[in-house]
């Protein structure tokens, strides 16, 4: 079976196993990597494995342990010899300066995280649908 | 005969009369030509010579050569005497040079008086004022010290006020004779040049009141200033004066203090009584000993009364520092406030409020007394012992006259009052009316006098005394510097509250936030699991899950709310003009009260105009006081809903639980419900409807009955 990469950049523990079953149920290819904090996942993305498996979309949230999510997208988007991603930004809230600051950072998406699963699902359904057609190879 | 108005007195040339009294005789010798150029009438007769008008005859024609050089050579201004025997009678020769010319003056030594012994008596005099502790135990004493060394039938001593005005403060006297203590004269009593006399001669002897008088003759075309005679005749006005009071002989001496007349001893004999010069040298002696002692005590109980003025002051200091609301302080020290002065009465005149303490004006009277006193006067201070003459202002209730005001600042606004009453209220006549001197010829007495007094101290207070202007001034210095320093700490403390404000915002937006990942765990897990395991749950468990998922429901929205209320916090309003009614409408959308709420009658009034302000924000307000409405006005017969506007102020009123206005304050606080239950809600809608209105410089304000109408009104400042 193909296995579709996702790389979730999440800290918080119920949204991990939240994200992880509402990505499953919308396509059950989904292979979801988390990583907990914002070092963390610098290491990872500057890691030959990363370039050699790049995930299909980044999923990260804008408030991270250590380095923050806005902190490491513009770090990420500075890198030019590693693959670059869509990434989609996450959010508990949808502060004005938040939203600026994740496009021109180099977001690709800004979505503020519902606190409803359905209105859940078909966010993420929409993200995964539109931006894994986008990024098919 | 002569009108006697004592006020007269005032004109009369006293010291130029070319008189003498009975007990001595005088000669005037021109200190060029050395010749005499004027003599008394009893001249020859005194001394026991036989010859002819001595004028133009050389001095040793009458004395040894001896005095005659002592005499030529007297300078100005110093008196000298000397015991000289003339046809085996010893006679006192005193003489002065009064500038122009020199004044010889012949008096008969008192063989019964033995120097040596009134010398030792003076001195344990001396003794006996030194253990005085007072000034008013000083007066007593040296009144009955004066007595006994000089054998007057009566001795007085009398203070001047400010005004000369006199009292009698200590008297000593023959036990038949009325007190005169306490009585008061008014200053016509001793004019002017009368007082000038005693200041300049000291002591002053009228030895028959009712003895003629001697003429001297004198040779030269020019006055000749008696005034440090001791001979000199006493004006006819004052010899009637005496003889109203039937007094005989009197002796007086002028007590100086810092050069002004403090007061006078004033000694009375009811006959005539002449005492000689060496008792007489004593009793200024005496006098001057005594006055020098006042100057002392008078100077500690001055200090005493500032040092007391100074200690209530500092008392008053550490309440006012210790209390942040000064006029509270104030108010409950009044008493101290009043006592930095001698005043009868204080007032605080703060931010238009009268904190009043003992006996001043009424309130209205003081507000335009104030009002007065401004359009008066421009100073900072103002001060007066008579109100009538000053600013035209009479009739004050309890008789105030005198005031001193102190602004707190050149703008005269607030300001610090103390008053006194008119003397007169507390002085009363000393004596027995009905054995009181009382002329026949409705003259002169001392119960006129008192009656003069009265009438010349109507309208006066007791003066402001230098101490009292400067316990006054550094109040107000030190209220200034109380508020200003409370000022400043009010400031710095409102910095730490504003940043601590912040803090909590922030946190409470963190916090906020970081309730709602686990939440969202919650909320999607327990829909998981309705979603997949509905049909292997029994009644209760379906019961459990449907209770968390309104329970997530609840806290997502009081999390929300927590949001908005800090955000609310970090935002400016962003202005902008909308129609009032437009939004009105966009918030009954948004609420959709039909749904829940299809019994109540919801009633928009019409034109309620363009508004400036943050529109979201306003719609936000509008929709708490909306729905808050709807939620306790849901349970009445017929719910009513009224959105208007009322004398520019919008209001939104409900008929239904009502509250009791004692808990006003706590319905706008964050969390604070004054229901249980039954009525959902977050406790802070009415929290944020404030804080929007805040940010509007507006005002958010209710008016409600228990079990009736509430209204909420609000004003928004367009400025912002």
């Amino acid at each position: 079976m193909d296995r579709t990469l996702v790389l979730s950049i999440e800290d918080d523990q119920s949204d991990i196993a939240l994200m992880t079953y509402i990505l499953k149920e919308i396509r059950p290819s989904v292979v979801t990597k988390f990583i907990r904090d914002g070092q963390s996942a610098l290491s990872y993305l500057r890691h030959p494995n990363f370039k050699a498996n790049p995930p299909k979309i980044i999923l990260m949230d804008i408030k991270l342990p250590r380095i923050s999510g806005l902190e490491l997208l513009k770090k990420y988007r500075a890198e030019k010899d590693i693959p670059q991603v869509p990434v989609v930004m996450l959010s508990s809230s949808d502060r004005n300066d938040e939203i600026a600051q994740s496009y021109s950072n180099g977001a690709n998406s800004y979505v503020p995280k519902p606190r409803d699963l359905n209105e859940l699902r078909e966010k993420l359904t929409v993200i995964m649908e539109y931006w894994l057609e986008v990024n098919k190879n | 005969m002569q009108e006697v108005d004592l006020t007269n007195c005032d004109k009369e040339p006293i010291h130029l009369i070319n008189k003498i009294q009975l007990h001595g005789c005088m000669l005037i010798v021109d200190p060029i030509s050395q010749k005499i150029i004027g003599y008394s009438d009893n001249f020859q007769k005194f001394i026991g010579h036989s010859s002819r008008s001595p004028l133009g005859k050389k001095l040793n024609t009458y004395f040894p050569a001896r005095i005659c050089q002592e005499v030529y050579a007297v300078s100005t201004n110093t008196s000298i005497f000397r015991e000289v025997t003339l046809n085996d009678q010893v006679f006192l020769v005193i003489f002065h040079n009064n500038g122009e010319q020199i004044i010889i003056e012949i008096e008969l030594r008192d063989d019964s008086i033995n120097i040596i012994e009134q010398q030792m008596q003076l001195s344990k005099i001396f003794a006996e004022l030194n253990i005085a502790e007072d000034v008013a135990e000083m007066c007593a004493s040296a009144a009955g010290l004066i007595k006994r060394f000089t054998h007057y039938d009566r001795v007085m001593i009398y203070q001047f006020d400010e005004h000369w005005n006199g009292k009698v403060v200590a008297e000593s006297k023959e036990e038949a004779l009325e007190s005169w203590l306490g009585l008061n004269y008014p200053a016509s009593d001793i004019p002017k040049q009368a007082r000038a006399l005693f200041l300049s001669q000291g002591v002053r002897m009228v030895s028959d009141v009712n003895g003629s008088s001697i003429p001297v003759h004198i040779a030269v075309q020019r006055e000749v200033d008696f005034t440090k005679s001791e001979l000199r005749a006493v004006s006819p006005i004052h010899i009637q004066y005496l003889q109203n009071m039937k007094v005989g002989a009197t002796l007086t001496a002028a007590i100086v203090y810092n050069g002004e007349l403090w007061g006078l001893i004033a000694c009375h004999h009811y006959q005539k009584r002449c005492i000689d010069y060496y008792t007489r040298s004593s009793v200024k002696f005496l006098t001057q000993v005594f006055s020098t002692q006042l100057g002392l005590r008078s100077t500690n109980l001055n200090l005493e009364k500032t040092n007391r003025s100074n200690r209530t002051r500092a008392r008053l200091l550490e309440k006012l520092s210790a209390n942040w609301n000064i006029t509270k302080a104030l108010e409950n020290n009044g008493e101290d406030f009043m006592k930095l002065t001698e005043a009868t009465g204080a007032v605080v005149y703060f931010d238009g409020n009268l904190i009043v303490s003992g006996s001043t004006p009424d309130k209205d009277q003081i507000i335009k007394l104030l009002h007065s006193i401004k359009q008066s006067s421009a100073e900072d201070i103002f001060l007066t012992d008579n109100l009538e003459k000053r600013l035209q202002v009479t009739d004050l209730t309890n008789d105030i006259v005198g005031v001193l005001c102190i602004f707190m600042s050149t703008e005269q606004k607030d300001a610090l009052l103390w008053f006194k009453e008119e003397i007169t209220k507390r002085v009363t006549w000393a004596g027995n009316p009905k054995k009181s001197v009382v002329d026949e010829n409705g003259t002169l007495s001392p119960r006129k006098s008192f009656e003069k007094w009265k009438q010349i101290q109507k309208g006066y207070s007791k003066p402001w005394k230098p101490y009292e202007i400067a316990s006054a001034k550094a109040m107000r210095e030190h209220i200034s510097e109380i508020i200003l320093h409370k000022y400043e700490e009010m400031l710095e403390l409102n910095d730490r509250l504003k940043a601590v404000n912040k803090e909590l915002e922030s946190f409470s937006y963190s916090v906020s936030h970081d309730l709602r990942a686990p939440l969202r765990g919650i909320s999607g897990f327990s829909q998981i699991l309705s979603e997949q395991y509905f049909d292997v749950l029994d009644d209760f468990g379906k019961d459990a899950l449907e209770t968390i998922g309104r329970s997530t429901k609840k806290m997502n929205t009081l999390i929300d709310d927590i949001l908005s209320f800090s955000g609310l916090g970090k935002k400016d309003a962003q202005l902008s003009e909308f129609n009032m009614n437009n939004l009105v409408e966009e918030v009954l959308d948004y609420l959709n009260p039909k749904e829940v709420y299809g019994n109540t009658d919801i009633v928009v009034q019409q034109e309620l105009g363009m508004v400036t302000g943050d529109r979201a924000m306003i719609f936000q307000l509008l929709s708490n006081l909306i729905s808050n409405a709807l939620k306790y006005s849901a349970k009445a017969p017929r719910p009513l809903i009224t959105i208007g506007k009322k004398s520019g102020n919008f209001f939104v009123k409900d008929n239904g639980i009502g509250f009791d206005m004692k808990h006003i304050e706590q319905i706008f606080g964050v969390f604070k419900r004054l229901v249980n239950d039954d009525y959902e809600g977050s406790g802070i809608g009415l929290a944020i409807a404030k804080r929007v209105v805040e940010k509007h410089s507006g005002k958010l304000w209710a008016e409600s009955i228990p079990d009736g109408e509430t209204t909420f009104y609000f004003k928004l400042n367009k400025s912002n």
